[in-house]
């Protein structure tokens, strides 16, 4: 009964999909190749606009693919989501990478010439998300206990290199998010398979966040889509209201797929009251109404027509007037509590000097003077309270979040083609001057690298032990648990992280281990639906479709019967149903499914499968 | 008196007429009946069934629903729950509320000061309960003794479980696996879901026990998630929690020893103006009152503006705060002495005003001026006669209170001995700790009313002499942190806000307010006009009626007056314009026909419904009900009926009558602290529009009289409720309590006829079968 706030929100997930109100835009199609060994690559691939791209309009830019394991065969209950690509993601250069150690260094050292043919690396395995976690709380547990104490330049070289990594990483996991919020479900992929994917990318960007379940997945995803969605509301209204405090004009921005989560204040370049009382506070601009920048502005204008209270019309209204318009400022209304200034058109280089500061401030305290939260407590007290007034205060102190806003907006103006073209380049152009990591190639250089790892993923679908070989290996690291021993799995992961990841243990797939997969995953999915059904209502005949829950009990009692690990949990499972549904026909079959349990035969383990054909790779 | 009250009450209880039956309540915040009644029609494409399933299940086709309910009154949480609670018009008008003479702030949602205060055993109820409780009137748990009772966290609350506070915190982990727990942290905690899935626990053990007769759950979620987001997904995703702890708990009931014998209620307070297309735009009346054009005044609110944005907005006691103004005319940095209006925003499409009474303001600024005391005494002469009439009846109040508070202190002292912690919960406990919270009060009450008549008594006293030595000090003549008393409409429509060239700089509050425009707004479904009218009191001929004026422009105004007729109130709809009062009172208008563009748009709605021509019908004496039933599908819905609700100075006759020469007094003395705390202008926001200042509610809001805000949910099932029943007809707050208390057989029919509001008779089973029967009939014959 008391998880039921959890799992009504895993058996809503499938509906909240049909409020999408992001409608996919035109220009994003999915593309599916079919890989060797049952699988398919579902791409998401857009058209730049027009004069994207260095004027080469109208390109490709393939955004994310993701690996589907189908088992070769049309039955969705033994699908698995594997890995996801984000394609403009490519591993760092040599150069970059010793970029990346210096601290301090504030500049993209990526080159405009760089290629990359490779074969892309994943962001994510969807099916193994845990396993990022060990190395990631190694990493950590390494870089406090081990280099840190070696000195100051090993400390802030590493962290350096470590910081700038992960945002790199993160970076292309925000543009991934950006993208498939606005994907609407499609024949490739469900609402489900959406939301499971996003709310993996999300958690992937925290310490622990890949070890939460699969079943809160779904929980995860609507907490925060209904966050963004507060966040977003809040700030448009806020800075609504301020620019009407203030003497400035707001308007609200659509950019690429993002509805809304932009924001420009306008000033009138004229006729405006300099004496105009100003408050800066949430704006983090300097007076506007100050100075002659206006009479020397050269850049991009607007005319607009407004009427005797000062309200923007339209032209043909009678009365209106017009009025040239400058830009000020351009927000992002997803930052918490406070939008975020993302572009100061008066002072252009102010928010990245702002985000330097912060950094720099970070790297001295902790990169130079060792000064780390657990490490030091008076700092971690002092730190602590410091940020928590600066946030009441409204100022933007998440970095993540930060780090967010301004990868989400560089993506969303590259694939833009709403925007008026001379206000999205003069927005490129300022936020192109933002890019603060060494490792970071710009986005030009990114749709060619993603075109370019794209046509490399193909053809490695295609080929015999490309893609192939990596279903094979997934499909045995999930069939492990029931062919090896806790101690085995201990050792195979001992030995894969002391070879930083070369040595991989595989059993080769035989056709019994297959049947065993797919039996598993088929007997995941039924489980997930039914216990979806049994946590979200306390009558399952109320709220669900008591043909599709039979069919369940169906496949759950057939597989049981055939994995005797799996028969109790299916005996459990149908007593569950039973005691939850008064639907007569149900019941009937739940009783039947108890008899037909209960009478099966003992059969041999997968176990004895393996020792007969087994192989490392 | 309560607990003349609480035994009566029981008694009744007690002598139930017919068979008492159980009731079960499910109380959930602004949920708005249009969206519920979108997502029951709408199908899931995936099951096949409603969107709504239990919903559907428990009160569509096993119940039944009230599909035309409607807030009466204002949409906003503290005046609607009263009423839905006891039946009775309206005690409470708005979330907060403030004594003119005392500034004394009624905060009825704030939960803290009522825990800490039951804590040290200094409150016994929530604020609201207790202001009823002197008023005298109950509440509908008061019927059921309190061994037979379940009441959740809520508004109306009597009395603190903290062992619902205590099982929030410990079931929270005790009823997770280690694994759930690190789920839910990295998803990161919510308290609020735990003290729901505690309450949840308890109701649901209290089911078992056949003993408790009245439980209810009150559920929030829904008015907050909406408040802050316009998000469709957002918003279904805490309906349809609600529509699966709605199948818990019919289940826990179906499963209980007394199913047969218990009715579940869905109810819910307002609705919400919420829209997936539309941001819910703010406009800070905070600023428009301290601004120079808008008086400079010294402003005072319940809560901080930008609460979040301040170290002070997490002080969770605050009840008070001042908002000076930089731009006063003749209080410069004199905010804490002299603020000069009190406002309450919530509900957020409306706000409540008090504005310093203007005589005090032409007062002190004379004052300012020593020069003038020959207008000085003139005004003082002109307030004289009914300053001392106030002095007076004060005078007689007074000693009525001290007398009273005498003896109650006496009582309490008597009775004041170390409880064993096993008593704690009885009622006798409970009742002591209920008289010494009323003695505190009444003694605030004492001491703030005798401060009050000291200082009219002071400017009453004052002579030309005094001016002729030394120039008197405003700050002794002119009491501090007092608002006095009420404005007239003259006042508002010439209110000093400061030195002027002929005297007084004035202020036209009508013609201000309505005159609001924004530059920034970017949605074209909303109007750059935030303020849609004004309504206030005014004075009318006739001494047995009341009149209430809507100002929406200088061409566009109306009348509603209403009167106590042979079949109870009855109202009336005059268009007017050029509405004035003059100093002495005298107000003048110019009738108007019929028209389209008038207040509240009733003429020219399509979905008014009057017999024959519309003019003829409107510009009649209509009882409540008819205009209801006429107006309730408009876009104002009972517009017409909510204002003359809001802003009448009736009050609901207390259970038990006054007898004794100071119980009348003391009756007058209530009847004058909830005056001192009505409004003096109530202003409705445009469409779309707020006046929140706290934070910002871009999802959506309520509190105005647009029928997405009014149109609330009323749904039932259980014994005796005809199933599958749709009522159509239209029914008010008014009509939720004695409905319940028929059908669950707790009052006599003659009881239930001194109700204000109509039984739903529908619901009577008798007259169900007998319709039942009846087309039965007809439809064999045919």
């Amino acid at each position: 009964m008391l998880r039921c706030g959890r799992f009504c929100l895993t058996a809503i997930a499938v509906i909240v999909g049909l409020f999408a109100e992001n409608a996919s835009d035109e220009r994003v199609r999915v593309e599916r190749v079919p890989v060797l060994g049952g699988g398919e690559l579902i791409t998401l691939i857009c058209q730049l606009p027009q004069d994207a791209a260095s004027g080469k309009a109208g390109q490709d830019f393939p955004l994310i693919s993701i690996l589907r394991d189908t088992m070769g065969d049309a039955d969705p209950s033994n699908d698995a989501l594997r890995s996801v690509w984000v394609l403009s993601y490519a591993r760092p250069s040599i150069f970059q990478r010793i970029a990346g150690t210096l601290p301090f260094l504030y500049m993209r050292a990526g080159s405009s010439q760089r290629h990359d043919h490779g074969v892309p690396v994943p962001i994510f395995d969807m099916g193994a998300a845990g396993r990022r976690t060990f190395p990631k709380v190694t990493r950590a547990v390494l870089q406090s206990e081990m280099l840190d104490t070696i000195g100051i330049p090993v400390r802030a070289s590493t962290r350096a290199y470590s910081g700038n990594a992960t945002d790199f990483r993160n970076q292309h996991v925000w543009q991934a998010l950006n993208v498939l919020s606005s994907t609407s479900p499609n024949d490739e992929l469900s609402a489900s398979d959406l939301e499971r994917l996003q709310a993996r990318l999300l958690l992937s960007t925290r310490m622990l966040g890949d070890l939460v379940s699969e079943s809160y997945l779904s929980a995860a995803f609507n907490k925060e889509n209904t966050a963004r969605m507060e966040t977003r509301g809040h700030n448009w209204e806020l800075l609504r209201q301020k620019a009407e405090e203030d003497g400035l004009y707001f308007q609200p921005l659509s950019v690429g797929f993002n509805k809304s989560a932009h924001a420009l204040l306008w000033i009138e370049s004229h006729h405006y009251d300099r004496d105009m009382p100003f408050n800066g506070q949430f704006l983090s601009i300097a007076n506007p109404f100050e100075g002659n920048w206006l009479e020397k502005w050269k850049g991009y204008k607007e005319t607009w027509y407004l009427d005797a209270n000062g309200a923007r019309v339209d032209a043909d209204i009678p009365g209106a007037r017009p009025v040239e318009m400058v830009p000020v400022a351009l927000y992002s209304l997803d930052h918490p509590r406070t939008p975020l200034l993302l572009v100061d058109f008066r002072r252009p280089s102010m928010p990245k000097r702002r985000e330097m500061m912060r950094r720099a401030v970070d790297q001295v305290t902790v990169g130079v003077l060792g000064l780390t939260g657990f490490g030091n407590w008076p700092f971690l007290a002092g730190n602590t309270a410091w940020r928590f007034v600066r946030t009441r205060w409204g100022a933007a102190m998440d970095r993540t979040a930060r780090e967010r806003a301004y990868a989400q907006l560089d993506h969303s103006l590259f694939l833009d083609e709403s925007l008026n073209p001379a206000l999205r380049r003069e927005l490129q152009r300022r936020v192109d001057g933002f890019a603060m990591n060494p490792m970071d190639n710009g986005m030009a250089v990114e749709a060619r690298i993603a075109r370019e790892q794209y046509a490399a993923l193909v053809a490695f679908a295609g080929r015999p032990g490309g893609l192939e070989k990596t279903l094979a290996r997934d499909r045995s690291m999930e069939i492990a648990p029931e062919v090896h021993s806790k101690g085995s799995r201990a050792m195979f992961e001992l030995a894969h992280v002391a070879t930083f990841g070369r040595y991989q243990h595989t059993d080769r797939m035989n056709t019994e281990l297959l049947a065993e997969v797919d039996r598993e995953r088929r007997f995941a999915w039924h489980k997930r639906f039914l216990e979806d059904v049994l946590d979200s209502t306390p009558r399952a005949e109320v709220a669900f479709d008591m043909g599709q829950v039979q069919k369940s009990l169906d496949a759950i009692t057939e597989i049981g019967g055939e994995n005797p690990n799996l028969r109790e949990e299916s005996e459990q499972l149908v007593r569950r149903v039973l005691a939850q549904t008064s639907d007569a026909m149900t019941r009937q079959r739940c009783l039947e499914c108890l008899q037909r349990l209960a009478k099966l035969p003992v059969v041999s383990t997968p176990a004895a499968a393996v020792s007969a054909d087994n192989g490392a790779q | 008196m309560s607990i003349r009250l609480a035994g009566l009450l029981a008694l009744a209880a007690s002598l139930a007429w017919g068979a008492p039956k159980r009731l079960v309540i499910l109380k959930v915040d602004g949920l708005p009946k249009d969206i519920v009644q979108k997502y029951l029609d709408e199908r899931d494409p995936l099951s096949g069934k409603s969107r709504l399933p239990w919903l559907d299940r428990i009160f569509r086709q096993q119940g039944a629903s009230v599909d035309n309910f409607y807030v009466r009154g204002i949409s906003l949480s503290a005046p609607s729950w009263s009423m839905l609670d006891t039946g009775r018009n309206l005690v409470i008008r708005g979330n907060a509320e403030y004594d003119r003479y005392t500034l004394r702030v009624y905060d009825y949602l704030n939960f803290f000061p009522f825990y800490v205060g039951y804590a040290r055993a200094k409150r016994a109820d929530m604020p609201g309960v207790e202001v009823l409780d002197e008023a005298g009137v109950p509440l509908l748990i008061d019927r059921y003794p309190s061994g037979e009772r379940y009441q959740s966290m809520q508004l109306y609350q009597r009395g603190v479980s903290w062992e619902t506070l205590g099982g929030t915190l410990v079931h929270r982990i005790t009823s997770r696996t280690p694994g759930q727990l690190f789920n839910e942290w990295q998803l990161g905690f919510e308290l609020g879901k735990g003290v729901n899935e505690q309450v949840e626990r308890e109701l649901i053990a209290k089911l078992a026990d056949p003993n408790v007769r009245y439980l209810d759950f009150f559920v929030g979620d829904y008015d907050h998630v909406g408040h802050l987001t316009n998000d469709a997904a957002s918003q279904y995703g805490v309906i349809r929690q609600l529509d699966t702890l709605a199948g818990r708990i019919w289940t826990a009931i179906q499963g209980s020893e007394l199913a047969d014998q218990t009715i579940f209620v869905l109810v819910s307070d307002h609705g919400m103006n919420t829209d997936p297309a539309v941001i819910s735009q703010g406009y800070s009346l905070i600023d428009f009152f301290g601004s120079a054009e808008g008086g400079g005044h010294h402003v005072i609110t319940n809560r901080h503006p930008l609460t979040e944005y301040k170290l002070k907005g997490l002080d969770p006691f605050v009840s008070e705060v001042v908002t000076p103004s930089a731009h006063s005319f003749y209080l410069k940095d004199q905010a804490d002495d002299y603020p000069t209006a009190l406002l309450d925003l919530d509900g957020n499409e409306r706000a409540c005003v008090q504005l310093r009474n203007n005589r005090l303001n032409e007062l002190q600024i004379l004052l300012q001026r020593p020069r003038d005391s020959r207008a000085i005494f003139q005004l003082l002469d002109e307030q004289r006669a009914s300053w001392e009439r106030t002095l007076k009846e004060l005078d007689e109040e007074l000693g009525a209170l001290r007398r009273l508070i005498a003896r109650l202190d006496a009582t309490v002292k008597s009775t004041s001995v170390k409880w064993a912690k096993s008593h704690r919960k009885e009622g006798a406990y409970l009742d002591l700790r209920r008289q010494t919270a009323q003695l505190h009060s009444w003694q605030e009450d004492e001491v703030g009313y005798s401060a009050y008549a000291r200082a009219l008594a002071r400017l009453l006293r004052m002579e030309p002499k005094q001016f002729e030595s030394s120039k008197p000090k405003t700050d002794e003549l002119i009491p501090k942190r007092v608002m006095g008393d009420p404005n007239t409409i003259y006042d508002l429509q010439n209110y000093a806000v400061g030195p002027g060239t002929d005297g007084f700089r004035r202020v036209n509050y009508f013609e201000l307010i309505t005159g609001v425009r924004v530059r920034n707004n970017v949605q074209a479904q909303v109007s750059s006009k935030p303020v849609d009218f004004v309504a206030v009191r005014c004075p009318v001929e006739a001494p047995d009626e009341e009149g209430i004026w809507v100002y929406e422009s200088e061409t566009s105004q109306a009348l509603i007056l209403s009167r106590r007729g042979q079949s109870g109130l009855e109202l009336r709809y005059v268009p007017v314009q050029g509405l004035r009062q003059d100093r002495s009172g005298k107000v003048t208008y110019t009738e108007q026909p019929w028209r389209d563009g008038l207040p509240l748009r009733i003429f020219e709605d399509p979905q008014l419904s009057v017999p024959g021509d519309r003019a003829e019908w409107l510009s009649g004496w209509h009882t409540d009900r008819e205009w209801l039933e006429a107006v309730h599908q408009t876009a104002y819905s009972n517009a017409i009926i909510g204002l003359q609700e809001e802003l009448s100075r009736d009050l609901p006759a207390p259970a038990v009558p006054p007898k004794s020469a100071d119980e009348i007094v003391l009756r007058r003395f209530e009847e004058r602290k909830r005056h001192l705390a009505q409004a003096d202008l109530l202003i409705l926001a445009s469409n779309h529009w707020n006046f929140n200042t706290r934070g910002f509610n871009p999802g959506g809001n309520h509190g105005s009289f647009f029928r997405i805000s009014t149109h609330s949910v009323f749904m039932l099932a259980g014994a005796g409720i005809p199933e599958g029943l749709r009522v159509e007809r239209p029914y008010d707050s008014l009509s939720f309590m004695p409905t319940l208390l028929s059908l669950t057989g707790l009052a006599s029919p003659d009881e239930l006829k001194r109700f204000p509001g109509p039984v739903i008779d529908e619901f009577d089973p008798n007259r169900h079968r007998s319709e039942t029967a009846e087309a039965s009939l007809y439809n064999c014959c045919r």
